[in-house]
């Protein structure tokens, strides 16, 4: 049985500070775990995916969907209805990530090997680029020139990975992004052009080691 | 428009992002520039690998939802605690400060000026009874740092002062009373910026 019913169901769909919501914000903020479980259910899933875009293995995005999660409960009190609750919870995700990134990144510089590919991780990816219905070539094709700009996205700064996983992977809009980091429409976009830029570069860099590395 | 000015917008004009007049310029530009051409079918070709990458989303894995839950009632109420001595006494970190304040303010005033007419018997006595206040303040606040022997030093000096050296202002006790005012408004500094913090830290858990 159903205990609330969820706000994504609801007329005004996610994004919205709807009446349910409203009233599940309240609850949870009162201390009503099932409100509070009710309010994230249509979010969660966004939510480990971003994170799984951010941090490219499961095992992290794991840890970082629920301390993003559970940061959202603990500031609950400090949402103020100014913006939608998907726009607040982003810019939670969003700070919470680039936090954790940059810890993740010392750690992983000391303790990882430098050659691990991203062939030898447990990444979902693989399976998700693989299950789709191609022929065997077209499979391969489509499959290394996912993982190659997977690979190049890995390599940007946490800044340029986070607008182009909001931008690109997550598709939000220009204004809900600015609203997110809470910056300008102008600076987002000019933002997200560099890491365009910079991908790019990464990408061509990469097909000429590549290259390089063929040709004797 | 020069090409690196084009190049700028073709991600956004490749997404359909530019205002009427950029689309114009834009469209103008690669009506005879092969090079921009060819930059815009790479860039359109980037952000549809990145849409196929997006539209990539993995299921919540299994027990996310449930271990979730399970650490959201560990934590029960998100409204942030605040200690049961601090709801009682709310401005209790504020009136200690106010109140070593005072004391610190009281000692000054109570002191000798250099002039040695006004170093009568009475007046050490008031200046040692203050010192004593600053001291047993101070013992309250730093009470592993007390030196025990500091009072009787203090009132040591005191009662030099009171037995005849009225002609010299005593420099050893001027000393101590600078180092102590100095002690007291440091204490009541760090009192402040810990009382200011602590609520900084509770109001954005």
């Amino acid at each position: 049985m159903q205990y609330f019913p969820i706000p994504g169901n609801s007329k005004e769909g996610v994004g919205h500070v709807n009446d349910l919501e409203t009233m599940y914000i309240r609850k949870a903020t009162q201390g009503d775990a099932r409100a509070f479980e009710a309010l994230i259910r249509p979010y969660e899933r966004k939510v480990y995916n971003m994170a799984l875009r951010m941090f490219h293995q499961e095992a992290d995005a794991w840890d970082a969907a629920q301390e993003i999660l559970l940061k959202a409960y603990r500031n609950l009190p400090g949402f103020k209805f100014e913006s939608s609750f998907s726009t607040w919870l982003y810019r939670v995700a969003a700070n919470t990530c680039i936090d954790l990134y940059r810890k993740q990144k010392r750690k992983r510089e000391r303790e990882c090997s430098l050659d691990q590919t991203m062939e030898e991780r447990p990444d979902g990816l693989h399976r998700l680029v693989a299950s789709k219905g191609d022929t065997p070539e077209e499979a391969l094709v489509r499959k290394e020139t996912i993982l190659e700009v997977h690979r190049a996205i890995e390599a940007l700064s946490p800044d340029h990975r986070m607008v182009i996983v909001l931008r690109d992977l997550q598709g939000l809009g220009y204004k809900e992004i600015a609203d997110i980091l809470e910056c300008s429409e102008g600076t987002v976009k000019s933002r997200i052009s560099r890491a365009r830029e910079s991908l790019k570069r990464i990408l061509l860099e990469n097909r000429e080691q590549t290259a390089g590395q063929i040709v004797p | 428009m020069k090409c690196k000015e084009i190049e700028d917008l073709l991600f956004l004009y490749g997404e359909g992002e530019c205002t009427k007049e950029e689309t114009a310029l834009v469209d103008h530009h690669l009506a005879t520039c092969d090079n921009c051409r060819e930059i815009l079918a790479l860039d359109k070709e980037l952000l549809s690998t990145l849409q196929s990458l997006g539209s990539l989303e993995q299921e919540l894995p299994e027990g996310f939802h449930n271990t979730l839950m399970e650490k959201v009632h560990a934590l029960q109420s998100p409204i942030p605690k605040v200690s049961w001595f601090r709801r009682i006494h709310p401005g209790i970190y504020g009136a200690a400060a106010a109140m070593l304040l005072l004391v610190a303010l009281l000692g000054s005033f109570l002191q000798p000026g250099p002039s040695p007419a006004t170093g009568t018997s009475e007046s050490a006595f008031q200046e040692g009874a203050a010192l004593d206040a600053v001291d047993s303040s101070m013992a309250v606040m730093e009470s592993a740092e007390t030196p025990e022997g500091a009072v009787p030093e203090v009132a040591m000096k005191a009662e030099d002062a009171a037995g005849g050296a009225r002609d010299v202002a005593p420099a050893a006790p001027s000393k101590d009373r600078n180092a102590v005012l100095v002690v007291v408004l440091l204490s009541t500094a760090w009192i402040l910026l810990a009382d200011f913090f602590l609520e900084r830290r509770q109001g954005s858990r």
